[in-house]
């Protein structure tokens, strides 16, 4: 039984793309959402091992998205990794101040993509 | 207060005063001339012929002081009369012999004093002529002049009295009179009652015109005031002989030159040889108003820039108080006229936000200013109008400094709600930019990764080749556009660093962490001596240090030639100039070089050496334009030494502002 991955990006090419490289390359489990609330729902749903979860979307963008899943007890403690387009390391600091363990920038290397989640998890697949 | 010496032979001194014959005695206008013309000549209110008795002085003559005699022991004559050479106290509030005399704290209340002893003919300091004013005054040489020459008069006068009067004692008074109405700046003229001038001196004669065909003595008055009728000058002299005269008019006169001149003037009665004459004692004023039309010129353009100025301009006292605030200032702010003068400017500008964070006055750009001397530029900040709501704006805040201290500043600010606006949406538009490009890359990268890296299964060869360079050229397009927009933030000014202590070894050993692989690809080999100098900190944005070396340590490993050397090495230099430590990082290759003639040129936009650098196919032509500008921003250099065909070493100097054991937790 390997862990899972929510996997949280408006645009259907990066979506497609990260499940592959983490799926294939990584060898997790992954549940791909399009958005902010399929996100919570897929999560309260079914309380996945760690999120990856993008910054920009529309409706209930990464920050809020991360908000919301703080504000319940039950999807509190779930990992949070954010995947930015944003490049600047300021920006990152003020993700990781809402409460990330991490961020990854993208573009991202697809080979390389699931060694960093590992690394920022403690734990793989 | 100190009371005058008592001379040791006082005895024999108010002995030979006695024996003039002249205390008590009735006033004489012989005396009274010479007072009332020393207090003209040096416009002064008092003048006086002052003897010293036993326990007072008696004045023979006085003008401008109703007391016939004054206590010795409070006298200023009294001290005179123990200085040969004169007596001047210029300001008796600041002379601790005088500052608490009763002639200084109440009437007559002196201030200023000069006076030269008279002497008895057998050389007794018998009295004094003296000047008193109510104002401090400075008496320079040329005055002590004038001033002796009236004591020397008024000794000849008191011998005459004493050897009654002789034809030769008159011509040398008058001889004297003469001297001393030559010799000073003022113009001085008498008048009869027909209003003819009888006597002009010197002053008078040259700004009025004197020669042998038109003699200044002798023409009617008229004839040279040119703003009074004659009518209204022969009723100034019916005035002046019914004792009315005026003090001080101020009239025109006809120059040499047939300009007109106008002199301030002072009146008085006298008598020339026995007539009743009117004395006119005048100065030019032509300098003087001069001086002040270009004052008011001056005041008049200065009024007009602040008037008209698009920004708020304010003076402040060494308090932060208002003293001066243009137009613009007042409109900025949305006050009235005038409303912000008196109100504290910081606190007027800067309210209590709702949620209750307060700006404090300590430690603000003006307060800084005012304390530390500074002059502070171009800041931003925010200011508060009268309503409450408030606006961005660029403000400068410069000290006043008077006698090399700071007296307050001037605060120059402008509304820069328009600037603010277009930054806020160029932001917008880079951040939206930057996604948009990133999003698209990253499922090209994804996908070309994954199907290169083969997670779908092998592909034919020529496949796999035409991916690769569609994996290489999508990293160039990735780097292009982060290099882009870090110009664009360069370009706009809103690059920030984001500074911390950082171990120069760790900084190296990232960015070679980031070229390893093309290191490993290209047969290039790495020697890293930095670790050597391990004790070393830089405060830098460490992000940006290794973003800049990762592209020499990137570009030296492109242009060197397979199974050749690059090494990084660090040594520390100071420069004497800036008293700063430098840590110097060099990356040396032994690539072909550059050409003496291109060496700057690398570091411009878009600029490779040669157009054959494209084939090595990562490059944006943006690094070394970005890494100058990121090692600048530090306040360090970027500079680059070559020899072609022998290799080329890049140069990152950075201040050294610590060492290790103090970097930030």
């Amino acid at each position: 039984m390997t862990r899972r991955l929510l996997l949280v990006d408006d645009d259907d090419g990066v979506r497609l793309v990260a499940r592959a490289s983490l799926e294939r390359v990584g060898g997790w489990t992954v549940t791909a959402v399009r958005s902010g609330a399929d996100a919570i729902e897929s999560a309260a749903a079914s309380p996945p091992d760690a999120i990856l979860l993008d910054v920009m979307m529309p409706g209930l963008d990464g920050p809020n998205t991360l908000a919301e899943l703080q504000g319940r007890a039950e999807l509190a403690h779930i990992p949070v990794i954010f995947l930015t387009a944003k490049a600047r390391s300021a920006q990152h600091d003020s993700l990781l101040r809402l409460g990330a363990i991490g961020v990854l920038v993208k573009p991202f290397d697809p080979m390389q993509l699931s060694n960093q989640v590992v690394a920022l998890l403690g734990f793989g697949p | 207060m100190i009371e005058p010496t008592i001379p040791i032979d006082d005895d024999d001194r108010v002995g030979a005063l006695h024996a003039l014959q002249v205390l008590d005695t009735p006033t004489e206008e012989r005396f009274d001339r010479l007072t009332r013309l020393a207090a003209l000549v040096f416009e002064v209110p008092i003048a006086l012929v002052s003897l010293v008795d036993n326990n007072r002085q008696w004045f023979k003559s006085c003008i401008g002081l109703d007391a016939p005699e004054t206590e010795r022991s409070i006298s200023f004559c009294g001290h005179a009369i123990n200085q040969p050479d004169g007596f001047v106290v210029e300001d008796a509030l600041l002379d601790e012999r005088f500052a608490d005399n009763p002639l200084v704290t109440a009437e007559p209340f002196i201030r200023f004093y000069a006076g030269q002893p008279l002497r008895s003919p057998d050389g007794f300091p018998v009295g004094t002529f003296c000047l008193i004013d109510r104002v401090p005054r400075s008496f320079d040489d040329a005055q002590r002049k004038i001033l002796r020459e009236f004591a020397a008069q008024t000794e000849t006068e008191l011998r005459r009295h004493e050897q009654h009067s002789s034809m030769r004692d008159k011509r040398e008074a008058e001889e004297r009179l003469r001297v001393v109405a030559e010799s000073v700046a003022e113009v001085i003229v008498a008048i009869d009652l027909r209003g003819r001038i009888v006597f002009a001196n010197s002053a008078a004669r040259d700004l009025l015109g004197d020669s042998a065909e038109v003699p200044l003595v002798g023409l009617p008055a008229a004839r040279v005031v040119t703003d009074r009728s004659p009518q209204e000058i022969a009723d100034l002299i019916q005035q002046a002989e019914s004792g009315n005269a005026s003090e001080r008019l101020e009239v025109q006169v006809r120059s040499v030159g047939g300009r007109s001149i106008p002199l301030d003037v002072t009146f008085a009665t006298a008598q020339l040889d026995g007539e009743p004459v009117y004395i006119a004692s005048g100065r030019d004023l032509t300098q003087q108003r001069q001086a002040r039309r270009e004052i008011e010129m001056i005041g008049q353009q200065h009024q007009l820039i602040l008037n008209s100025s698009a920004d708020g301009i304010v003076r402040i006292d060494s308090e932060g108080i208002v003293i001066y605030a243009n137009p613009s200032a007042h409109r900025l702010l949305h006050l009235v006229d005038d409303a912000l003068t008196g109100q504290q400017f910081h606190t007027i500008t800067h309210r209590t936000e709702t949620d209750g964070r307060v700006h404090p006055w300590m430690g603000s750009a003006m307060w800084q200013t005012l304390h530390e001397g500074e002059t502070l530029a171009a800041l931003r900040d925010t200011f508060n109008r009268a309503d409450g709501s408030s606006f961005p704006v660029s403000c400068t805040s410069a000290p006043i400094i008077e006698d090399s201290a700071v007296t307050g500043a001037v605060v120059v600010f402008a509304d820069v709600s328009e600037q603010a606006e277009i930054e806020r949406s160029k932001d917008e538009f880079v951040s939206l930019v930057s996604h948009e490009l990133r999003t698209p890359l990253t499922s090209l990268k994804g996908s070309l990764g994954l199907l290169s890296g083969g997670v779908f299964g092998r592909l034919p060869d020529e496949a796999q080749e035409m991916l690769a360079v569609a994996v290489t050229n999508t990293d160039r397009l990735v780097r292009l556009v982060n290099d882009i927009l870090d110009l664009q933030r360069v370009d706009a000014g809103r690059l920030q660093l984001s500074v911390q202590s950082h171990p120069l070894a760790q900084l190296v050993d990232d960015s070679i962490a980031n070229v390893r692989g093309l290191f490993t690809e290209r047969k290039v080999h790495l020697e890293n001596y930095v670790g050597l100098q391990e004790g070393l900190a830089v405060r830098c944005d460490g992000d940006r240090i290794v973003q800049v070396l990762t592209n020499l340590l990137g570009n030296a490993a492109k242009f060197s030639p397979a199974g050749s050397t690059v090494t990084v090495t660090s040594y520390t230099e100071t420069d004497l100039h800036q008293g700063l430590d430098f840590v110097v990082i060099e990356v040396a290759d032994n690539g072909r070089g550059i050409p003496p003639e291109r060496l700057e040129r690398i570091f411009e936009r878009f600029e490779q050496v040669d157009s054959s650098d494209a084939r090595h196919g990562s490059g944006s032509g943006l690094g070394l334009a970005i890494a100058r500008v990121l090692v600048e921003m530090h306040d360090g250099r970027l500079t680059v030494t070559s020899e072609p065909g022998v290799g080329s070493v890049f140069s990152v100097s950075l201040p050294i502002v610590d060492h290790v054991d103090e970097v930030d937790a």
